[in-house]
């Protein structure tokens, strides 16, 4: 469970958020919805403790977000950024394992399967398009099987079929008890099997 | 390529440089009758004898360590800042090294070849690469601020060698293209021990570097400090230059050039890569001093010119081939 109040958030100098309070409960899914610039993937960044606060407080667990050492987040939260620019020829299948050794192979196999990543296990991540390179984001962000998984707009590049494998995948994880909190830009409609709605307004 | 097809790789290339090592015995300005009755029968006695043995060995040896050396500190600068663009002389650890090593020996605190004069570059290199570290907030910023701290050493370097009329000054400007022509069997016992040891550990420690690779933010999230990462990549790669540098100058290039070739023939994870990269190094430094002292002699031509010429084209090369992929 992680709760905020009162929150207040500036990226650079610019103030993108203030006066925000919510709380995302275990087991559901949060989409968080609003304009370009609106603070969506800056409120992410906060939760994931990469940023602090200029006023509020967060709270994980009842506890001071601030408060968790580096390692101690490590184990609670997974964050699949929107996509990543690599220019070293890493192979696919050594992207996943980097930092995630001790992932169990079932559970690799099934998401490589899923997402569908397998075709493209052996090539190197400077070749992949847009779109493969995401679903290696939200592969790594679920490998772990950690409480809290946030992600900046996972269907932004995806296909159709994609977006639905996706979110079965995270429907499997929200019966897991775990927290979901995704940064969306899809219509508030096509969301009504989240659980929570939060719209940010542009400033 | 396969681990299986990339250590037959390796193993040709070093099968390849030892075979051009003990060319390189045989061949100098030195016009000696029958080279390989001396490099096969070392209890043999005679002018050929120390020729091979006591002139041309310890440089021989010389070059293939300072150029492992380069190679790893370049595989290493590149991975620590995430960076194509990265090696030593950039992120200003080379002109740290020479500013030490140049103010020891002006100050005469220390004389050319000798532990002194390590010591005193080592310093230089620290200085040089913990200021552009502190004074940086990211990877990108790193190769930036490198490049000004570089610039403000070789400044700092170049006055200090205009205003000091002592002849060593002189024998100093040989830093600038580098040159092995001092090596001895002093600089192979310096250059030995400190070069194997450290990178040793720059191979042990460059595999927690592969996690640098998927960005700072990603690397936080799994737990871990990349500041931390890439101050101690910083630490081993001013031990490794101030090393070379005290021993045989600046050596230009040689650091960028060694990991993407290697890349290129092996691929980009870090532990293979810094072996890789320590290898292309040697064979290509032994190349280039090899063709310095023998192309014109009794002329020797300054080596930095040819590592240049013998590395760029191969660079060029293995870039162009790798297309649109950075390897």
């Amino acid at each position: 469970m992680i709760n905020c109040r009162n929150l207040a958030l500036s990226y650079g100098n610019r103030e993108v958020l203030s006066g925000f309070s919510a709380d995302f409960r275990d087991g559901t899914i949060t989409a968080v919805l609003g304009a370009n610039g609106s603070g969506k993937s800056t409120l992410i960044a906060a939760l994931a403790g990469d940023l602090v606060p200029i006023s509020g407080e967060i709270n994980l667990h009842q506890r001071e977000l601030s408060s968790f050492s580096s390692t101690e987040l490590s184990q609670l939260r997974a964050v699949a950024a929107q996509s990543h620019h690599y220019w070293m020829a890493y192979k696919t299948i050594e992207i996943l394992r980097l930092g995630n050794e001790n992932v169990n192979l079932q559970r690799f196999n099934y998401l490589i399967e899923k997402l569908k990543i397998g075709t493209y296990l052996e090539e190197p991540v400077t070749t992949l398009s847009g779109g493969q390179l995401q679903r290696i984001e939200i592969a790594r962000a679920l490998l772990r099987e950690l409480p809290v998984i946030m992600l900046d707009e996972p269907f932004a590049s995806q296909d159709l079929q994609s977006i639905e494998v996706i979110k079965e995948l995270l429907l499997e994880e929200r019966s897991a008890g775990r927290t979901i909190i995704m940064v969306a830009h899809t219509r508030r409609d096509e969301l009504s099997w989240c659980d929570q709605i939060i719209e940010l307004n542009a400033r | 390529m396969s681990v299986k097809g990339r250590r037959l790789l390796l193993a040709a290339i070093l099968i390849s440089i030892i075979a051009f090592s003990l060319f390189a015995l045989s061949v100098g300005s030195a016009d000696l009758q029958s080279p390989w009755k001396y490099i096969l029968d070392r209890s043999l006695t005679g002018a050929g004898h120390d020729i091979i043995w006591d002139i041309r060995f310890p440089r021989v040896m010389s070059a293939l360590l300072v150029g492992a050396a380069l190679g790893l500190a370049g595989a290493l600068s590149q991975s620590a800042t995430n960076n194509p663009l990265a090696d030593p002389s950039i992120i200003g650890t080379s002109a740290g090294a020479s500013f030490g090593a140049s103010l020891a020996v002006v100050l005469g605190a220390a004389s050319i070849g000798t532990f002194g004069t390590t010591l005193a570059a080592t310093v230089g290199a620290l200085l040089a690469s913990l200021l552009t570290f502190a004074l940086s907030r990211s990877a990108l910023q790193l190769v930036i601020i490198g490049i000004a701290t570089s610039a403000l050493f070789t400044s700092v370097t170049g006055i200090l060698l205009s205003l000091a009329d002592k002849p060593e000054a002189r024998s100093i400007s040989f830093w600038s293209f580098g040159s092995l022509a001092l090596a001895n069997s002093n600089t192979l016992q310096l250059l030995a021990p400190l070069i194997i040891v450290i990178a040793i550990l720059g191979w042990y420690y460059s595999q927690r570097m592969d996690l640098l690779v998927l960005g700072d933010r990603e690397v936080i999230h799994l737990g871990y400090n990349p500041h931390r990462i890439r101050l101690i990549a910083f630490l081993i790669i001013s031990i490794l230059i101030a090393t070379s540098v005290s021993a045989v100058g600046s050596i230009a290039f040689l650091a960028l050039a060694a990991p993407h070739i290697t890349r290129y023939l092996i691929g980009p994870t870090n532990r293979p890569l810094m072996i890789g990269s320590a290898v292309i190094g040697a064979g290509l430094l032994l190349l280039a001093d090899t063709a310095a002292r023998t192309v014109a002699p009794p002329i020797e031509l300054p080596i930095g010119l040819i590592t240049a010429i013998l590395g760029a084209p191969i660079l060029i090369l293995v870039l162009r081939k790798s297309g649109e992929v950075w390897r």
